[in-house]
């Protein structure tokens, strides 16, 4: 016989158990990273974060399968290092969905609460101020974290069964679980930083949305068109957006110069150009250390602004 | 008697404004006023007893917490519930969800904050209501959703910023009478911070009536309206000499005749009840042959009062 309790609201004095600083802060990143994900959310909204996820999904079979062809047939000459890690070569894909995530997730954590003017709610609690921005940004990077790392281990864990010894495998890949674990983290903290100060300045998503795609975006170009115009090789740091996966690929040991060609006019005689041909050029990337100091610094000044436009607008 | 807030030389200036001038403060357990007009330092003076603001000079506990260390202001917050004056509800989320999360964030575990919120928002009036986005809700709802949020953790005290703020008649009466239940049936102590006088007098047992930052008048309500000249009002009209001749009949009959503001004259004689002075004031007016404009037992109210201690503006 089903059993029930007859519960009858009415107000009464709370004699249960409080919870710390810890919990408060852990709970309001947990709810946020439901919200984030789409729970209780519009179906517009968990359609995209869907697609996202999917994206992610098909480049973990891409990978799988594609790694597992070329090590059954042999690598060509010339093939990118890059390429040749799946690990590595996962990341690079993935780290594009996770800018593209961070500007779906990000907006949605920080901006409605500066547009409905929402602060006093939250700092009548028994957190500190700096709380609210930790907590949002444990959220933030939190939840590109688990999207980067869960299907990387996911296609680690494939490799490892589908070869002939599984345990052998993981002993003799365990410098790429190693960075696999490490470069999943500071994707997911560069771009979940740099995207929380970007949205943490505007109470539109879409406003901030449109920001951090152009940040990324626009940093890319300039980086590029510089490169182009000087050769020079610190035109390189002008692409934010390369910070992170630089670092991700130093930690994978597949850091390699970038190889451009470029046309130059060849004199013969009498100051005339003959001819013209394209020339390789070899770009050195930098020490791991900067690509380090860049994520870093990044996302130092990601949370840095967060906190200068909360306590400006809330206290 | 203890005191839930204690303030002593309290300061607030922004960029060198003042906003608040040496307040002190004793407020009793129970349900206290914060009277004066808009600009007059009373929300300022809430966040300060929150701890949200820190003072420019002075001291103040409350609840005795000393709100200056933040640890003690972060556990004060535990204790304290603070409704705020300004639309500050999240639109994307129901009242429950919001309740949860709030409350979460006060340290109530996920079961007791669930049960808390339906319980709270059972108490404010709101039933199915609950489940939907606050967006949608009419300002009277928000009002109540508002109140419920400060009281889900099971404060000890409510700090009220113009709860009234936006309502119909209706609406005022049914929030009125939410927060005398606040304190009479629950055993809270509140602090109802408005400009309007009839809430105060309403729902209060203290007030204080701020200034220009300064704190011009504080006791018990009826302390504060009890140094009140007993006698009638009366006005007249007629020519000078006629009104004369009735100041003359009034004190050839015994009675102490004082000058007032717009022409008025209280009337009274020690021991007298107000009915034998309202017969000796008609026989003087058909004594003198003038015409009896107004005549009403003299009574101070908290407007009275409010009103001595706002002295109209020079123009």
């Amino acid at each position: 016989m089903a059993e029930g309790v007859v519960y009858e609201l009415d107000y009464r004095p709370y004699e249960g158990p409080y919870r710390g600083r810890a919990y408060a802060l852990l709970a309001l990143a947990w709810d946020d990273v439901k919200r984030a994900l789409g729970v209780k959310k519009r179906w517009p909204y968990k359609l995209m974060v869907g697609l996202l996820l999917l994206g992610e999904l098909g480049l973990f079979f891409f990978y799988l399968l594609t790694s597992e062809l070329v090590e059954r047939v042999g690598p060509g000459p010339g093939a990118p290092a890059t390429l040749l890690n799946p690990y590595s070569a996962f990341y690079e894909g993935a780290a594009l969905i996770s800018w593209l995530l961070s500007a779906l997730i990000v907006p949605d954590l920080i901006c409605n609460d500066r547009r409905y003017r929402a602060y006093p709610l939250y700092l009548a609690r028994p957190i500190y101020p700096h709380d609210y921005v930790l907590a949002k940004g444990l959220a933030a990077v939190g939840t590109l974290t688990a999207f980067l790392l869960g299907p990387a281990l996911l296609l680690f864990l494939g490799k490892a069964l589908l070869a002939e010894d599984a345990w052998a495998y993981v002993t003799q890949h365990r410098r790429d679980l190693g960075a696999l674990l490490g470069a999943g983290p500071a994707l997911g903290l560069f771009y979940g930083s740099v995207a929380l100060g970007i949205a943490s300045l505007t109470g539109h998503r879409g406003y901030a949305a449109g920001a951090i795609v152009g940040v990324f975006l626009l940093s890319s170009l300039m980086g590029s068109l510089v490169l182009f115009a000087t050769w020079e090789r610190w035109a390189l740091l002008l692409s934010v957006s390369e910070y992170a996966p630089r670092l991700k690929d130093a930690l994978f040991g597949t850091l390699e110069p970038l190889q451009l060609f470029r046309e130059v006019e060849i004199t013969v005689r009498d100051g005339e150009p003959v001819t013209r041909e394209l020339r390789r050029v070899v770009i050195e990337p930098y020490a791991p250390w900067v690509y380090a100091l860049g994520t870093v610094g990044g996302a130092a000044l990601g949370w840095a602004v967060a906190w200068l436009s909360f306590r400006r607008r809330a206290l | 008697m203890g005191f839930i807030v204690e303030a002593s030389g309290l300061a607030k200036r922004y960029d060198g404004v003042p906003a608040l001038e040496a307040v002190t403060l004793a407020l009793p357990e129970g349900s206290v006023g914060l009277l004066g007009e808009n600009g007059a330092g009373k929300t300022t003076l809430l966040k300060l007893l929150l701890g949200l603001l820190r003072p420019t000079s002075g001291q103040v506990r409350v609840l005795g917490f000393d709100v200056q260390r933040p640890k003690e202001a972060r556990a004060l917050r535990r204790r304290v519930g603070y409704m705020p004056e300004d639309d500050c509800l999240p639109a994307d989320l129901s009242a429950l969800d919001l309740l949860v999360r709030l409350a979460k964030l006060s340290g109530l575990p996920h079961e007791a904050a669930v049960q808390r919120a339906h319980d709270v928002l059972h108490l404010v009036g709101l039933g199915e209501e609950r489940y939907r986005p606050i967006g949608g809700y009419s300002t009277g709802m928000k009002q109540r959703v508002k109140l419920a949020q400060a009281l889900v953790h099971d404060p000890k005290l409510v700090l009220l910023d113009e709860p009234t703020s936006g309502l119909d008649p209706l609406g005022r009466e049914e929030m009125l009478r939410l927060i005398a239940d606040i304190h009479r049936k629950l055993g809270l102590s509140l602090v109802l911070s408005t400009h309007l006088l009839p809430d105060v007098e309403r729902v209060c047992e203290f007030v204080v009536i701020l200034r220009a930052g300064r704190v011009v008048a504080q006791g018990a309500l009826k302390e504060l309206l009890r140094d009140v000249p007993r006698g009638v009002r009366v006005r007249v009209g007629g020519p000078d000499r006629a009104q004369e001749a009735f100041v003359r009949a009034l004190e050839r009959a015994g009675l102490r005749v004082e000058p007032r503001a717009g022409g008025e004259l209280l009337v009274r004689r020690e021991g007298e009840d107000d009915d034998a002075l309202c017969e000796a004031v008609l026989r003087a007016a058909a004594e003198a042959g003038v015409q009896l404009r107004r005549l009403e037992r003299q009574t101070r109210t908290l407007e009275d009062l409010f009103l001595e201690l706002h002295p109209p503006r020079p123009r």
